[in-house]
C-alpha cells in the first residue's frame, strides 16, 4: 500500500519535471528562432545589430517598422502565431525581452 | 445609311471559300456550309429588332449564334460563361433585353423575358437571311468584383484593327485563342478568323493543356493569342514542343520581358508580339519588336484612328475602335469630354519606351506607400528559374500591410537551390526596387489561380 503511494508520488514529480523541461525547451527554441530571424533580417536589410540582450530597446536594434513587420510575418509562418494581432489590447513590446515573451506567452 | 453599306458577320461567310472550319473537342463545323444553315431552328426572324441576351454554355454554339444574329437583332449581349447569377437581373434591365437565345430554354421560361429562342449545335438548313441593320454588340467588363459594366460596340469598331492590319499573307490562317470568345480578347480572334477568311479552333474550359495543344497541332493552328498568364501556363506544362504557330500574340495583362523571351525560345520561328486592348478602349496598338513596353513615339500621334496620351500616369485612348458607351440606367460616361477613354492602366516612361506598371485600382498600400504588384512581379519574373509570380499584400500589425510574393519555379528545385534562388531574387529586388516594394517573404508554390478571363487572380486588388 505504502509502496504504491510512493510510486505515484515519484511519478508525479517526474511528470511535473518533464513538463517543466519541455516548456523550457520550447521557450528556448522560440527565443532562438526569434533571434535567428532577427539576425537574418538584419543581414538582408544591412542593419548592424548591437548585442541582443533582453533589456535592449527595440528602437536600439536599428530596425525600422518595415523590418519589424517582416519579422512578425516570418515568425507567424514559422511559429504559427502572431501575438500582436491575436489580442486587441496587446501593446507593442519595448524591449527584446518583451518581444520574446509576447511569443512565449501565447498558448500554441 | 443605306442597307447596302451595313456589313454584318454573315457577309464574311462565303460559300465559295472552301475548307473553313470552326471546331471544339467534339465537333467540327464547316464555315463554308453554314451560310445556308440555322442554329435557331429557323426562328431568326423573331429576333429582328430585338435586344437579345446570348446565354449559351459553350463557345461553339455562341459563335454560331453570333454569326446568325448579327445584322438582324437590335443589340446582342454576349454572356460570358462565368456570369454571376445575382447580376443577371440588373444586366437584363440595363440592356433592355427582350429576347434570350439559350441552349437551356426551360431555365428562362420564368425569367420574365417575353421571347425565348432555343439554340442547338445541330444545324438545320435555312434560307440565307438578309442583313437588316447594324447590330449593337454588348460585352461585359471582366472586373472581378461587383456588377460588371455593359460596354457597347459596333461591328465596325470591333473589326477596325483587323481591317487596318489587312489580310494575313499566305495560306488562310487557322486561328486559336486561350480566351473565351465572349471576352474582348477572344472575340477579336473569332472576328479575325471570320473576317479574314480563316478557320478557328476554340478553347474548352477544364481541358488539360496537353490535350488542348494536341488539338492545336492536329488542326495546324497558325495564329494564336492569350494572356501572359495563359502563355506561362503553356510554357510550364512542357506541352509546347512540337507546336509551331507562325504568329503568337499576348494581350490582357502586362507582357514582361521574361514571358516574351520564353515564347521566343519556345517558338523561334514565330512572329511574337503583344497587343494593347481593353473592352472599353478597343484595340490600341501592337508591339512586334520583342521588347516589353511600347515606343514613346506611339504617344501623341494618331495612327489608324487611334490617338494616345498619358495623363496622371494613366494611358488615355481616343479611338474609332473604342466602345461607344457604357449601357444602362446609371451608366457613367465612357470617355472624357474630348473623347478619351481613361484605361486605368498606369505607365512609366523609361528612356524612349513606356512600360506598364499596373492597374490604378490594383495598387496595394504598404504603410501609406503605393505599390503596383506587377512592378515587383516583373523583377521576379526576369530570373531564368522563375516561370510565374504573384506579389500581394499581407496584413501586418506593424505597417498595416507588407508585400509578399508567391513564385512558381520553372523546374522543380531542391531545398538548397530554392534557398539560393530566393536569395538571388531578393538581392535583385533590393537592387531594383524601393525598400517597401521588396517582398518580405517569398513562398515557392506549384500553382497560382488564373481567372476565367485568363488573368492572374488578385484577391487583394
Amino acid at each position: 500500500m505504502v509502496a504504491e503511494r510512493e510510486c505515484y508520488f515519484t511519478f508525479a514529480i517526474y511528470h511535473g519535471l518533464s513538463q517543466f523541461y519541455e516548456k523550457a525547451k520550447q521557450s528556448m527554441s522560440v527565443r532562438l528562432r526569434i533571434i535567428s530571424a532577427i539576425r537574418q533580417i538584419a543581414a538582408e536589410q544591412q542593419v548592424t545589430l548591437p548585442r541582443l540582450d533582453d533589456d535592449l530597446s527595440l528602437h536600439e536594434t536599428g530596425f525600422d517598422s518595415l523590418a519589424f513587420a517582416i519579422l512578425v510575418a516570418r515568425l507567424e509562418d514559422d511559429l504559427g502565431i502572431d501575438p500582436f494581432t491575436i489580442s486587441e489590447d496587446a501593446s507593442f513590446p519595448l524591449t527584446i525581452g518583451d518581444f520574446v515573451r509576447a511569443y512565449e506567452n501565447v498558448p500554441a | 445609311m443605306s442597307p447596302r453599306e451595313i456589313f454584318a458577320l454573315r457577309e464574311y461567310l462565303d460559300p465559295n471559300l472552301k475548307g473553313r472550319t470552326l471546331s471544339n473537342p467534339r465537333r467540327v463545323i464547316s464555315l463554308t456550309d453554314i451560310a445556308g444553315e440555322t442554329c435557331l431552328k429557323g426562328r431568326l426572324g423573331e429576333l429582328s429588332g430585338r435586344s437579345v441576351l446570348l446565354a449559351v454554355g459553350g463557345q461553339l454554339l455562341a459563335a454560331l449564334a453570333m454569326l446568325e444574329i448579327d445584322g438582324v437583332a437590335r443589340r446582342m449581349l454576349l454572356c460570358p460563361p462565368d456570369l454571376n447569377a445575382d447580376h443577371i437581373q440588373a444586366l437584363l434591365e440595363d440592356a433592355e433585353i427582350d429576347a434570350v437565345v439559350t441552349d437551356q430554354p426551360a431555365r428562362w421560361v420564368a425569367s420574365g423575358i417575353g421571347l425565348v429562342v432555343a439554340a442547338d449545335e445541330m444545324l438545320q438548313p435555312a434560307s440565307r437571311a438578309p442583313t437588316e441593320r447594324a447590330t449593337e454588340w454588348l460585352m461585359l467588363t471582366s472586373g472581378t468584383s461587383g456588377l460588371p459594366k455593359i460596354v457597347g460596340h459596333s461591328l465596325e469598331g470591333l473589326t477596325g484593327a483587323i481591317v487596318a492590319d489587312g489580310p494575313a499573307r499566305g495560306a488562310p490562317p487557322v486561328w486559336a485563342t486561350f480566351y473565351d470568345i465572349r471576352r474582348y480578347g477572344g472575340l477579336q480572334i473569332f472576328l479575325r478568323a471570320i473576317v479574314g477568311g480563316g478557320s478557328m479552333v476554340l478553347s474548352e474550359p477544364e481541358e488539360p493543356i496537353a490535350d488542348h495543344v494536341a488539338r492545336l497541332q492536329e488542326n495546324a493552328v497558325t495564329h494564336i493569342s492569350g494572356t501572359p498568364s495563359h502563355w506561362r501556363k503553356l510554357l510550364m506544362s512542357g506541352a509546347a514542343s512540337g507546336f509551331s504557330p507562325r504568329y503568337v500574340r499576348l494581350s490582357g495583362e502586362i507582357a514582361d520581358q521574361a514571358v516574351l523571351d520564353g515564347l521566343r525560345r519556345a517558338f523561334p520561328s514565330a512572329s511574337i508580339g503583344h497587343a494593347y486592348a481593353s473592352t472599353e478602349a478597343g484595340v490600341g496598338f501592337a508591339v512586334n519588336d520583342g521588347l516589353e513596353g511600347f515606343p514613346a513615339a506611339l504617344i501623341g500621334e494618331s495612327r489608324d484612328g487611334v490617338e494616345m496620351k498619358v495623363v496622371d500616369g494613366s494611358l488615355r485612348i481616343r479611338s474609332r475602335r473604342a466602345a461607344h458607351a457604357y449601357v444602362g440606367r446609371q451608366a457613367a460616361a465612357l470617355t472624357d469630354q474630348a473623347g478619351f477613354v481613361d484605361t486605368g492602366d498606369m505607365v512609366e516612361l523609361r528612356g524612349d519606351r513606356y512600360h506598364f506598371v499596373g492597374r490604378r485600382g490594383g495598387i496595394i498600400n504598404i504603410g501609406g506607400l503605393k505599390v503596383h504588384p506587377e512592378e515587383i512581379e516583373a523583377v521576379i519574373n526576369r530570373h531564368a528559374e522563375v516561370r510565374m509570380s504573384r506579389a500581394r499584400s499581407r496584413r501586418s500589425p506593424i505597417t498595416g500591410a507588407i508585400v509578399v510574393a508567391d513564385v512558381i519555379l520553372a523546374d522543380g528545385a531542391d531545398k538548397d537551390r530554392r534557398d539560393q534562388i530566393r536569395d538571388r531574387i531578393l538581392a535583385d529586388c533590393r537592387a531594383s526596387l524601393a525598400p517597401h516594394k521588396v517582398p518580405a517573404m517569398i513562398k515557392f508554390v506549384t500553382a497560382l489561380d488564373v481567372t476565367t478571363a485568363g488573368k492572374l487572380a488578385r484577391h487583394d486588388a
